[in-house]
């Protein structure tokens, strides 16, 4: 559990104040970034508020991060980015929607719940299946599942 | 009286049964906890892409007005909101349903829903093609101060601080600048070809509101209690208790029409406003309220439906978004082609009054087929929160794909929706970089016609200050973030 106070905003705040800033002032033709610069200065100006206001000690914002309960998602969300396509949507999202309906079950992890997690993990992606590549008729990276019904 | 050349489209055979099917859908989303109308309308836009405009419209429309209506079913069974919109029905819909009384509960949501609806339809009727005569008044300048009004009322609004509100606005303004500059044609931070375009804003949308809530569901267990049974009770006997709750209704619907036409302004504070201000309409009831007094129930519920029409007065003539939910619609707007404005209802008089037509039709809908399946939906308040998280993921990924058979869409979906569920636990807000995004380029548009115009006059900055509207419209700005830094002050010192 990570907690997120005001200094984690401002850093975070900070940092992408900063990062667009740079981007905005590093372009060449002027007239073109006339206005992605008037926005990083007004970013950068909020940034200055936000640590007047936390001078003041008059902000106390207080949250919490979960990171370890989301942190699995994440690591699925990555892989799905670098190896998606590669694998075809039906196989990684398949792989996506079991992994987080067994993962985060608050049910005991037995065979007999991974079967039934698996059954209506079968049932949706038919469903996805019916509504994309039939109805739609959306042409999804296919990979070895369904490649010949897209092709 | 133009809107009832348009009402025979409504009943067209596809239009019908999309009407039905988003209805129904909206009703059923809406009951799920933890599935906001804005997500539910997000999630949909990228399926109405493939429908004819009419047709894509009337499905946003009739979800938009159904899951604030089904948001109801888990306030009153579960003692969780379905919506934001639904806060101020829990203090009296559960106590209700602890008295054995969610049935009768259930009715009075669903038939007050409809009275508010109905009137507020009916002031967006009448009220549209008024504005859209002023409006036509608007030039550059005020169009691209319309633009930077609609940001920052929604990031004062929409915001639990002003400061982050307008961060977050600005922010999403300047991704809409990334792609190739609209006059000189220059690439601005391209780092990859298929950003040239800019950022698609089907991605940013999905993004921004389903991926954050696939988290925030997978994060934070919801409660599982016991959804209580509903009891044996005559439809009629509510209609006409509900129908004698003038004070209630006219409470409610006044209240939530006046609030629907501030733009920025959620349901939720409608709610709770019509919910005070019965409290003080009716002293002799003081003490029955927050122990299952159905004048609760009708003021709120007739109030956050009463929105509806009126949030979409300013979306559609300004570009105005009254509610977060209309921001989102804005996107649904703008994919098939239709920029709001001032002639809008000149260039597009079938899409825009059938589509407003079928919002009315869809308040009967919403009460006949809320009334009726009501009681089904505690079969979908039973769904694990793990599989809605497990579906959400996967309709977001082909969702967003669909819309122009890319990967780099569901790249920035996938990237954006990580990205604001971690700058959410900072207390940034989705509703104003979504804004940002779809605004972003109106305001950059007329922001090089005007300099365009001005060079050869006095100058930008004067060209831009001159003028009665551009006045009141930097007044509008000025006075949207005094206002909330006023609130956010205030709050700190009750701290």
């Amino acid at each position: 559990m990570i907690k997120i106070n005001n200094i984690i905003v401002l850093i975070t705040a900070s940092l992408i104040a900063l990062f667009l800033f740079y981007l905005s002032f590093r372009g060449g033709n002027s007239a073109a970034y006339l206005l992605p610069r008037t926005y990083s200065v007004i970013l950068a100006s909020i940034v200055i508020i936000l640590i007047f206001f936390h001078i003041r000690k008059k902000n106390n914002f207080y949250k919490e991060l979960n990171l370890k309960k989301i942190f699995p998602t994440i690591i699925f969300i990555i892989l799905f980015i670098l190896y998606g396509e590669d694998l075809g949507f039906y196989f990684s999202t398949t792989l996506i929607f079991f992994f987080i309906t067994t993962f985060y079950s608050p049910e005991e992890k037995s065979i007999k719940n991974l079967i039934k997690a698996g059954i209506v993990c079968s049932i949706f992606m038919c469903f996805i299946y019916i509504l994309f590549s039939l109805l739609l008729k959306v042409q999804v990276p296919g990979f070895i599942l369904f490649s010949l019904a897209n092709s | 009286m133009e809107f009832l050349n348009y009402f025979g489209e409504v009943f067209s055979f596809i239009n019908l049964i999309t009407l039905i099917f988003g209805t129904i859908g909206g009703i059923l989303l809406g009951a799920a906890p933890g599935l906001s109308p804005t997500m539910a309308v997000a999630l949909l836009i990228p399926f109405t892409f493939h429908m004819p405009a009419e047709q894509g419209l009337i499905m946003l429309g009739a979800v938009y007005t159904s899951t604030i209506a089904g948001g109801a079913i888990s306030a009153i069974l579960l003692k969780i909101p379905g919506a934001p919109a639904n806060i101020a029905t829990v203090m009296d819909g559960y106590p209700m349903a602890q008295n054995n009384q969610s049935k009768e509960a259930l009715h009075y949501c669903f038939i007050s829903s409809l009275v508010g609806g109905v009137i507020g339809i009916i002031v967006l009727i009448f009220f549209t093609p008024i504005l859209a005569k002023f409006a036509l008044k608007f030039g550059p300048s005020e169009m691209f101060w319309i633009a930077i009004l609609g940001v920052t009322v929604i990031a004062t609004f929409d915001s639990g601080s002003v400061t982050k509100g307008i961060f977050s606005g600005a922010f999403g303004m300047w991704i809409a600048t990334i792609g190739t500059d609209p006059i000189i044609g220059v690439e601005r931070f391209v780092i990859d070809p298929i950003f040239a375009g800019g950022v698609n804003i089907i991605a940013a949308l999905v993004g921004l509101f389903a991926i954050p809530q696939v988290f925030s569901l997978i994060e934070n267990k919801l409660n599982e209690s016991d959804i209580f049974q509903m009891e044996k009770r005559k439809l009629i006997d509510s209609i006409k208790y509900n129908i004698s709750r003038v004070k209630a209704l006219t409470v409610g619907s006044v209240i939530g029409t006046i609030i629907g036409l501030i733009p920025g302004v959620g349901g939720q504070i409608a709610g709770l406003v019509a919910y005070d201000q019965i409290k003080k309409f009716t002293p002799t009831k003081a003490g029955r309220f927050g122990k299952g007094e159905p004048d609760g129930i009708i003021a709120a519920e007739s109030a956050n439906n009463a929105i509806v029409g009126p949030s979409l007065v300013p979306l559609l003539i300004l570009s105005v978004p009254g509610s977060p939910t209309a921001a989102v619609l804005l996107g649904g707007l703008l994919i098939h082609g239709i920029f709001p404005g001032p002639d809008l209802f000149t260039n597009h008089p079938k899409v825009v009054w059938t589509f407003i037509d079928s919002l009315l039709v869809g308040q009967f809908f919403m009460c006949i087929f809320g009334l009726y399946i009501s009681g089904l939906a505690k079969y979908v308040l039973k769904t694990p929160v793990h599989y809605m998280a497990g579906i959400i993921v996967v309709l977001s990924i082909f969702g967003t794909y669909s819309v122009q058979n890319s990967f780099a869409d569901v790249i920035v979906m996938l990237s954006l929706g990580t990205f604001m569920f971690l700058i959410s636990k900072l207390g940034f807000s989705a509703a104003p970089i979504v804004l940002g995004i779809m605004l972003g380029p109106i305001a950059e548009a007329n922001f090089i016609t005007a300099k365009l115009i001005a060079d050869t006059q006095d100058g930008i900055l004067l060209y831009l200050l001159n003028g009665p509207i551009n006045q009141v419209m930097i007044g509008l700005c000025i006075l949207s973030i005094a206002y909330g830094l006023y609130g956010e002050i205030a709050k700190r010192k009750i701290r």
